[in-house]
């Protein structure tokens, strides 16, 4: 099911981990902590990332095509994940950041709008259940939804053409990078891992404390 | 010179620079580690609106901003939710030393409680530790201990009923 997420980085010259991994490798890795395995979460990684937002009127001296924030929202909810009273509801302060943010872009269908997502998925359970409580799909649909291949590439909804963090995660910028990821798929600047003809992109970050934030890029100045 | 010296020839630095603290872990914090000192025995504390119970104490209920006073004794037992057998020699605090490898660290939840505490356990060939197993805490002996995590010396794996036994 993540094998799309990870063969995705080999599209990206910038990324960490750079090879193609099966489910068999995943599966025979090292445990961490029963029942997380080595390859189930991301690296850690030197690296940084650079972001420069300019005013309506400067922006478009400095480059053909903006990136716009269409929306941005933040969530937290308790200082001590501890306190997480109910984990069967999934990631909450996802949910709810990422509901303010498509209401303010005028979203109401986030798999059929949005074309691409940089989505911080730290993990691979997280790239399966935080789809679910972005509202790419229903509660409990996720590993479907990736198995048909909805996230992929050529999918509804591409997911981490960057490859995401589980390939590439310089702590800190992690985040930072989904917005630039997104950012540089608007542009036109992919590359290789360019999803076409993307105007519509989602870019998440997430924190220790179960934390977080989304921002939504367009190529419409809106 | 122009050989790249013998490892007895290496230059070191060593310093020891003491640093003293006081750290209070307050009153519920006292009371548990009074507890365990006293008869060995866990305390936790039950939040009147939620009812969830926490070990160790503390003063609120995160969720529910409450002022929590209800405290519960617990068992010295408890389950096994998920552990880690650690290979890489982290620095213990307490001695500035790498910690001995392989040790094993757990979370637990203390029967009654619904908090996850976490300490040490007593095994580390991962064959012989699962998820679900029951474990029992292992105390100093009391003129031993210093009123601190380490009171709890580990906590052992508890032997598992075969399913026949269970029947």
């Amino acid at each position: 099911m993540y094998l799309p997420i990870e063969l995705a980085d080999m599209n990206n010259p910038h990324a960490h981990l750079r090879k193609a991994v099966t489910l068999k490798e995943v599966m025979e890795s090292p445990m961490l902590a029963y029942p997380i395995k080595l390859l189930d979460v991301c690296p850690r990684t030197d690296g940084a990332c650079a972001v420069v937002f300019a005013a309506d009127g400067v922006a478009q001296k400095l480059v053909p095509r903006p990136a716009w924030i269409r929306s941005c929202a933040v969530r937290h909810t308790f200082t001590w994940f501890g306190d997480s009273t109910d984990y069967q509801k999934g990631l909450v302060s996802l949910q709810r950041a990422g509901r303010e943010a498509y209401r303010n872009a005028g979203i109401t269908e986030p798999a059929r709008e949005l074309d691409v997502a940089e989505l911080y998925l730290p993990y691979t359970w997280a790239g399966l259940k935080w789809i679910e409580d972005l509202g790419f799909c229903g509660p409990g649909e996720g590993p479907r939804f990736v198995a048909d291949g909805h996230t992929d590439m050529d999918g509804t909804i591409p997911v981490n053409p960057s490859g995401g963090v589980i390939s590439t995660n310089c702590i800190g910028a992690t985040a930072l990078l989904r917005v630039a990821e997104a950012a540089v798929q608007i542009m036109g600047r992919g590359e290789a891992r360019q999803v076409p003809d993307a105007r519509l992109a989602l870019a998440t970050g997430f924190g220790g404390c179960f934390w977080s934030d989304v921002m939504i890029l367009g190529a419409e100045r809106g | 010179m122009t050989q790249i010296p013998a490892k007895e020839e290496l230059l070191a630095v060593r310093f020891n620079t003491p640093m003293p603290y006081e750290w209070s872990i307050g009153r519920y914090g006292s009371l548990f580690f009074q507890e365990i000192k006293a008869h060995q025995r866990f305390l936790g504390i039950r939040c009147p609106s939620c009812g969830t119970v926490y070990v160790p104490p503390r003063r609120l209920c995160g969720p529910c901003f409450r002022e929590l006073y209800e405290v519960v004794p617990l068992p010295n037992r408890g389950t096994l939710t998920a552990f880690s057998v650690v290979n890489y020699p982290f620095l213990d605090p307490d001695t500035g030393n790498p910690r001995p490898i392989p040790y094993t660290y757990g979370y637990i939840r203390i029967d009654g409680a619904d908090a996850i505490f976490s300490h040490i356990i007593n095994e580390t060939d991962i064959n012989r530790i699962q998820v679900g197993l029951k474990v029992r805490a292992v105390f100093k002996k009391p003129r031993e201990m210093q009123g601190n995590i380490q009171d709890i010396r580990y906590f052992d794996l508890l032997p598992s009923v075969p399913v026949e036994e269970q029947k």
